[in-house]
């Protein structure tokens, strides 16, 4: 099958690309483990200066919360990398994606063995929240819960592609993108129960990032999910939807550099 | 009568493009308002290119030439007028289009910076669905035909700009596009380079008849590599024909270089304007209804001159083009 | 150093800046939106255990910190490290050596003159935002002046230290590990993160010896006026020995660095 064949041949790419460069990539996932928990570390810190930290939640769920999140970014950017559509509509590099056969979103496909950062820093999450925390694993609700995880990376993958295709309309979009991910990083790392109820709606709705971690975990933790839950396939899929919808039409709208 | 393989009827394209001011007040200005006018790169241009063509699209920077061919592959979408690539609307049908055309946009690379070119390869025939026996076979023409076996397992970044450009050439022929388009592909490439380029172009065109447009600001390899040219000036198209006619039409004179034995002690010979340009050579020059044989026969016919040696100078393409360029047309 | 380069550099960073309307006004607006975050947490934080102060910081004096540790940003910050290091890889450091000026102090100005923008209309700019917004604290007269004196220091640090890992280059061509590497130092031990009282208390020995507090807890905790005159004065003068120390070591560095380059350069 073609597609199949050309993840195999980007992937291997991407991999002897990487390992021309042996000492950063190894350099990099490493210090970026660290990166990894600097929300844990803050965590931590309120924890040890406090006597009951975050409203409803203890030190344990909440790194196990940010595992999950790890573990969704982690696989996000190992196979993909959408933002680089700013710099290809930005150097007119784009134009090499059109002329491919291939559809263009899949060719953001990019195996980035770096991201095993993030996968590594969830795995470290895991081991110490999981001891300390009660979880819910009957097959039903671990069903449930990978479907969660999919969601999750569904609404990673369409939140990038909307943000990104701002770069058709605003060709320097830098500042957007950067503050957009600051934003969704930032807060979707804490329990959305600190927000006040408008915001939460807006992070279950027109801007799903509830659904990156928060949902996965609260669900599998046993909590009060139901409000998040049953809006969750709807909310995400229909945004999916409006981000593909959205960079399509920047797509029509490209027009080169025209050099 | 053959089918057109691309038709271009009417053919326009429009930029809106802000006009910024240089200077610092201007860049504060343009913080708050900016002037949007709007640009014709193509102003309603037509042509039509057959099965097998090798045509030049010549012109200068911001002529147009790159706009058109962005409008061919399905990049850009035309403003007005008509455009088939293969029967296809190249913007509307671009997916359908992709598989039969290979493009080289001179300044930008296909190949992986890192990795040698070979893993390109694999992935475009991964990107192509390329059936390994043709790719093996292709493989094999390009390898040769472009003499770049040693290259294929060098990482690019270590390549020289020749050596990777031919890489680049090798890769869009993989898929046997039924049309490349060339945006100056010889960029930067030395000569021996270019050779190569040349008789590798020629060769997969003559065996499997495929189609090439080239922009290129090297009228020695347009003129070695097309039959055919379309010149672009402002957005319009100012000459579409053979190249040979290009001289016969804009060639309005042609000098002829004498030399004698011993130098001359007069001003003019036969009616012509004698201009000395060495201590025995001479030259003369005739406009294009002159009859160069007929003052030759006399001049040789002349037994108190020995004439050594004749040449006949043609204005060559650069100096066409560029008179057409300067609107010294005819 | 020629006050001329300071000025022409200022000039084009702003006409650069000026270009990308959109995306400046998208930073400035889009900017104190991620502060809300901050606000939610530390508001819940104080109100589910119910009490006015931690470590003595109240409520506004957290948010307060984590407001101007953000305005700190804006002053300090600047892409040094892979400036240098592509210099470095691509052998542009040798248009330096010929040039009858030190790399470093070049360096140190050239950025300032790119941060010019960002700290003339930027910083104030945000600041005013989250002050409205969040009625974040503001210095009195003598304490803010302390503040700017301060933040001198502070890009020095700052940049000081990100040169020397620009400098690593040379010895290995990866300088966005090394530009990794030091904002990974700088993000735990300068006080960016959280108010250095506040962290896990076998953190807090290491973060007295190294110099990094002093790019951001110092020069916030004087504008929060939480030094007295004198003891701000005392900070101004270990940041300045702070400074000094880094700077003859990004020198030594410099200079090891540079025999490196030629050997490779044969």
């Amino acid at each position: 099958m073609g597609l199949f064949s050309y993840i195999k041949e980007k992937t291997l790419i991407n991999l002897s690309s990487h390992a021309e460069y042996r000492f950063s990539t190894i350099a990099v996932i490493l210090i970026s483990i660290i990166f990894g928990f600097t929300t844990v570390f803050i965590t931590y810190s309120v924890y040890s200066i406090t006597e009951k930290g975050v409203p409803e939640w203890s030190f344990y769920e909440i790194t196990f919360m940010i595992g999950i999140y790890q573990l969704i970014m982690g696989l996000y950017h190992l196979t993909f990398d959408i933002e680089e559509l700013s710099f290809d509509v930005k150097e007119g590099t784009l134009d090499q994606k059109l002329v491919s056969p291939l559809n263009v979103i899949l060719q953001y496909y990019n195996f980035n063995i770096e991201s095993f950062s993030s996968i590594i820093a969830a795995v470290v999450m895991f081991i110490i929240a999981i001891p300390n925390i009660s979880l819910n694993l009957s097959i039903s609700y671990l069903v449930f819960f990978v479907i969660l995880l999919v969601i999750s990376l569904l609404s990673i993958f369409s939140i990038k592609l909307l943000t990104s295709s701002t770069a058709f309309f605003i060709t320097e979009n830098h500042s957007i993108v950067e503050n957009l991910n600051n934003i969704r990083s930032r807060f979707s790392n804490w329990p959305m129960n600190i927000y006040p109820k408008g915001l939460q709606l807006l992070f279950a709705t027109v801007f799903p990032i509830a659904f990156i971690c928060f949902v996965p975990a609260s669900f599998i933790l046993g909590k009060d999910v139901s409000f998040y839950f049953w809006i969750s396939p709807i909310a995400v899929i229909l945004f999916t939807l409006v981000s593909v919808k959205f960079f399509n039409y920047g797509l029509g709208k490209y027009s080169g550099t025209g050099s | 009568m053959e089918q057109p393989i691309i038709r271009v009827k009417d053919l326009s394209k429009t930029f809106r493009t802000h006009k910024r001011g240089a200077g610092f007040i201007n860049s504060l200005k343009s913080f708050i308002k900016r002037d949007v006018f709007v640009k014709k790169a193509v102003d309603r241009i037509s042509f039509d290119i057959k099965e097998g063509e090798r045509v030049a699209l010549i012109g200068q920077n911001g002529a147009g030439k790159s706009t058109t061919v962005k409008m061919l592959t399905g990049i850009l979408k035309p403003t007005n007028g008509e455009i088939s690539v293969l029967n296809l609307h190249p913007f509307k049908e671009r997916t359908k289009l992709n598989k039969n055309y290979g493009v080289i946009f001179g300044q930008r690379h296909n190949l992986w910076w890192d990795v040698p070119a070979i893993d390109s390869y694999y992935l475009f025939k991964a990107m192509y669905d390329i059936r390994d026996d043709d790719f093996e076979k292709r493989l094999k023409i390009v390898r040769s035909s472009l003499g770049i076996k040693e290259y294929l397992n060098t990482p690019v970044r270590k390549l020289s700009l020749g050596e990777r450009m031919r890489c680049e050439l090798g890769l869009i022929f993989m898929h046997n596009p039924k049309i490349v388009f060339l945006d100056e592909p010889t960029i930067g490439v030395d000569v021996v380079g270019k050779k190569k380029i040349t008789e590798f172009l020629l060769r997969i065109n003559k065996r499997f008849n495929t189609t090439i447009l080239l922009t290129s600001h090297d009228m020695k390899d347009v003129e070695n590599i097309c039959k055919r040219a379309i010149i672009i000036e402002g957005g319009k198209i100012l000459f579409d024909d053979k190249i040979g006619y290009l001289k016969r039409d804009y060639i309005d004179s042609k000098t002829l270089h004498l030399k004698f034995s011993k130098p001359l002690d007069q001003k003019t010979l036969f009616g012509k304007d004698l201009e000395r340009i060495g201590t025995s050579r001479y030259q003369i020059i005739f406009d294009n209804k002159e009859d160069i044989g007929r003052f030759l026969k006399q001049v040789l016919d002349d037994s108190s001159k020995e004439v050594l040696d004749v040449s006949i100078i043609e204005e060559d393409l650069n100096e066409i083009i560029r008179n057409i360029f300067e609107g010294k047309r005819k | 150093m020629n006050l001329r380069v300071v000025f022409e550099t200022f000039k084009i960073a702003l006409k650069d800046r000026m270009a990308y309307r959109t995306d400046f006004i998208a930073d400035v607006l889009i900017g104190p939106l991620i502060f809300l975050v901050v606000q939610f947490l530390w508001t819940n934080i104080y109100t589910y255990n119910n009490i006015t102060e931690i470590n003595g910081f109240t409520l506004n004096d957290s948010i307060s910190y984590l407001a101007v540790s953000t305005i700190v940003g804006y002053f300090v910050w600047t892409w040094v490290t892979t400036t240098v290091g592509m210099k470095i890889k691509r052998g542009d450091f040798a248009r330096y050596v010929i040039m009858p000026i030190n790399f470093l102090d070049y360096t140190l100005v050239e950025l300032f003159g790119r941060k010019v923008p960002s700290m003339l209309i930027k910083a104030p700019l945000l600041f005013l935002l989250l002050k409205i917004f969040f009625n974040v604290h503001v210095a009195d007269l003598p304490h803010f002046i302390l503040f700017i004196g301060s933040m001198v220091f502070s890009y020095l640090l700052f940049n000081i230290f990100m040169f020397i890992m620009g400098l690593l280059t040379f010895w290995q061509e990866s300088f966005w590990v090394f530009n990794m590497l030091g904002s990974a130092i700088i993000e735990f031990f300068s006080g960016w993160l959280l108010p250095i009282d506040f962290y896990p208390s076998f953190m807090k020995p290491i973060i007295e010896i190294l110099p990094f507090r002093h790019i951001y807890y110092s020069p916030i905790m004087i504008f929060l006026e939480k030094y007295s005159i004198s003891s701000s004065i005392q900070v101004l003068v270990s940041q300045f020995f702070s400074v000094i120390i880094l700077y003859l070591l990004a020198r030594l560095i410099l200079r090891l660095g540079r025999a490196k380059f030629t050997s490779q350069g044969g």
